[in-house]
């Protein structure tokens, strides 16, 4: 049987009798919908808790802190010039700026000590330069995976007249020979730079780019009906946009709260569709601020940064990611 | 062919991710959020194990505690299992529901007959006999009323072990409530 028409898999499919009268019976003892979430624990109770042991948890912090502090310093710092190494099947070279190396076999490279790239079969790039703070390859073609932990812009990748900065993350970068290709950011953030237009790019989304544009960030799952409106929207002008944009807003879900937010921060002129009050909702926010979206509508900064401050995680908080630093 | 290493996290884990992170902060719409996605799995593995009236108790228990040591979990994409494996423990220490009568089993339900009320119980009591694995995915289904996606997504498990166990489970309890087979049961 199809897996859609089966009615232990899809709950729409019609069940036969007997499934019906179980799921009767048993649907009265499903979890209560209408309790409230438990509230977690008050940080104040948490902290007279633990007083007694305040002093001694401070002095054993300081020494910590003084132990990351030097750990850091020794991660962070690199030689100018400094080749990175590269390990894959044919053994262990290494790479030093201005050369450029082709992997025959999946590869990695390590990136001064601040991270990794994994390269897939045939993937072609070359370093640029390296020194503390300033690390940048270029992406000829292929497919890396970047996986690095050190402040914002401390690593980078040009394609062509465009680069991807990281912000502290993995992501996932594929070029093809034509100059086309796509990111995917898979934990922290990334900065997409072309010219004067700078994008910013979340974990759990992706985006298309050519050689000279890039597209909205979507999840990966995006529904067909959200990628066809987008589509559309771009391929459209004049008034007909409005109606696309509403069309937009009635296929995102939830959690495509950041391709509306990406979109809207693209074409601010688009708050006057139904765009607006779906991104609120999706974030949570108010959508009668009517002084507020008229603000956006106009472009207005301080507007727009209001509805980015609700994203849970900002960009600029790379350290939280310090499970990459082992990676 | 996506080599391993580069495939990430689902959309879903990727969002639960964000939702523990800004629960961290003290964001209370993602307490709220993460409250709502995973009670049906919380009290699903509760109610496999425990009477009914308990089994709701415990599930407000266990997002109190889950909540209260949220700085513990080391992977934020990974609060399903996590909170999963408290409530497993929970319900490893209270007493397993015996085979007891419709009102061990008992909802305050004033619109079920009584007869109505002693055949749900003995459905739900056979569904405590399954094994485990087929326990808690037909629970799943067949009381929270979750699809075989959503279960997959919840639980970790791939589709295709979901759809072996919503099959071979429910060709168990059939056999256990004395109902003839289907021609899909047991299929896989």
């Amino acid at each position: 049987m199809k897996l859609d028409r089966d009615p232990l898999w899809n709950p729409a499919q019609p069940a036969d009798v007997e499934l019906a009268r179980l799921q009767g019976l048993l649907a009265p003892y499903a979890a209560r919908r209408d309790r409230p979430c438990p509230a977690p624990q008050p940080a104040s109770l948490a902290a007279r808790r633990h007083r007694p042991l305040l002093r001694m948890a401070l002095a054993a912090g300081a020494g910590l802190v003084l132990l990351l502090l030097a750990g850091a310093v020794q991660r962070f710092w690199w030689p100018a010039d400094q080749p990175w190494r590269v390990q894959s099947a044919a053994g262990e070279t290494r790479l030093a700026p201005g050369q450029h190396y082709q992997a025959s076999a999946t590869s990695e490279i390590a990136v001064a000590r601040i991270g990794r790239l994994q390269l897939a079969p045939q993937t072609r790039l070359s370093l640029l330069r390296t020194r503390t703070g300033a690390h940048r390859v270029a992406l000829e073609q292929g497919r890396i995976e970047a996986r690095i932990w050190a402040p914002p812009g401390w690593f980078g990748v040009q394609l062509g007249a465009a680069e991807v900065i990281d912000l502290g993350c993995e992501f996932v970068l594929q070029r093809d020979a034509d100059g086309s290709g796509s990111v995917e950011v898979l934990s922290g953030w990334i900065a997409w730079r072309l010219g004067d237009e700078d994008r910013l790019l979340p974990a759990g989304y992706r985006f298309d780019f050519g050689p000279e544009a890039v597209g909205i960030a979507l999840r990966p799952d995006a529904p067909a009906a959200l990628r066809a409106a987008l589509r559309d929207l771009a391929a459209s002008t004049g008034t007909a946009r409005l109606t696309l944009a509403d069309r937009v807003a009635h296929a995102a879900r939830d959690v495509d709260a950041y391709t509306l937010l990406d979109l809207l921060t693209r074409e601010p002129a688009l708050a006057d569709t139904a765009l607006y009050p779906r991104l609120a909702a999706a974030l949570g926010m108010a959508a009668e601020d009517a002084a507020h979206r008229a603000a956006w509508a106009r472009g207005d900064v301080a507007a727009i940064n209001a509805w980015w401050a609700q994203w849970p995680v900002p960009p600029k908080a790379w350290w939280r990611h310090w499970r990459d630093a082992w990676a | 062919m996506l080599l391993p290493w580069f495939q990430g996290p689902s959309a879903e884990a990727v969002e639960t991710a964000e939702w523990v992170l800004a629960a961290r902060q003290g964001a209370s719409w993602a307490f709220e959020r993460l409250y709502r996605r995973h009670l049906p799995l919380v009290h699903g593995i509760l109610l496999g194990r425990c009477r009914a009236a308990r089994a709701e108790e415990l599930a407000q228990e266990c997002f109190a505690l889950a909540f209260a040591q949220l700085t513990q979990l080391r992977e934020a994409h990974k609060f399903a299992g996590w909170v999963a494996q408290i409530a497993r423990r929970l319900a490893a220490a209270e007493r397993i529901a015996p085979e007891q009568g419709a009102e061990w089993d008992a909802l305050p339900d004033p619109a079920q007959s009584p007869e109505h009320a002693a055949e749900s119980a003995r459905v739900l009591q056979a569904l405590r006999r399954l094994p485990e694995a087929y326990r808690e995915t037909l629970i799943l289904r067949l009381v929270e009323g979750l699809s075989g996606p959503e279960i997959a997504a919840l639980t970790g498990l791939r589709p295709g072990s979901v759809r072996v166990n919503l099959h071979r489970g429910m060709a168990r309890l059939r056999a256990q409530l004395g109902l003839a087979q289907t021609e899909h049961d047991d299929e896989a």
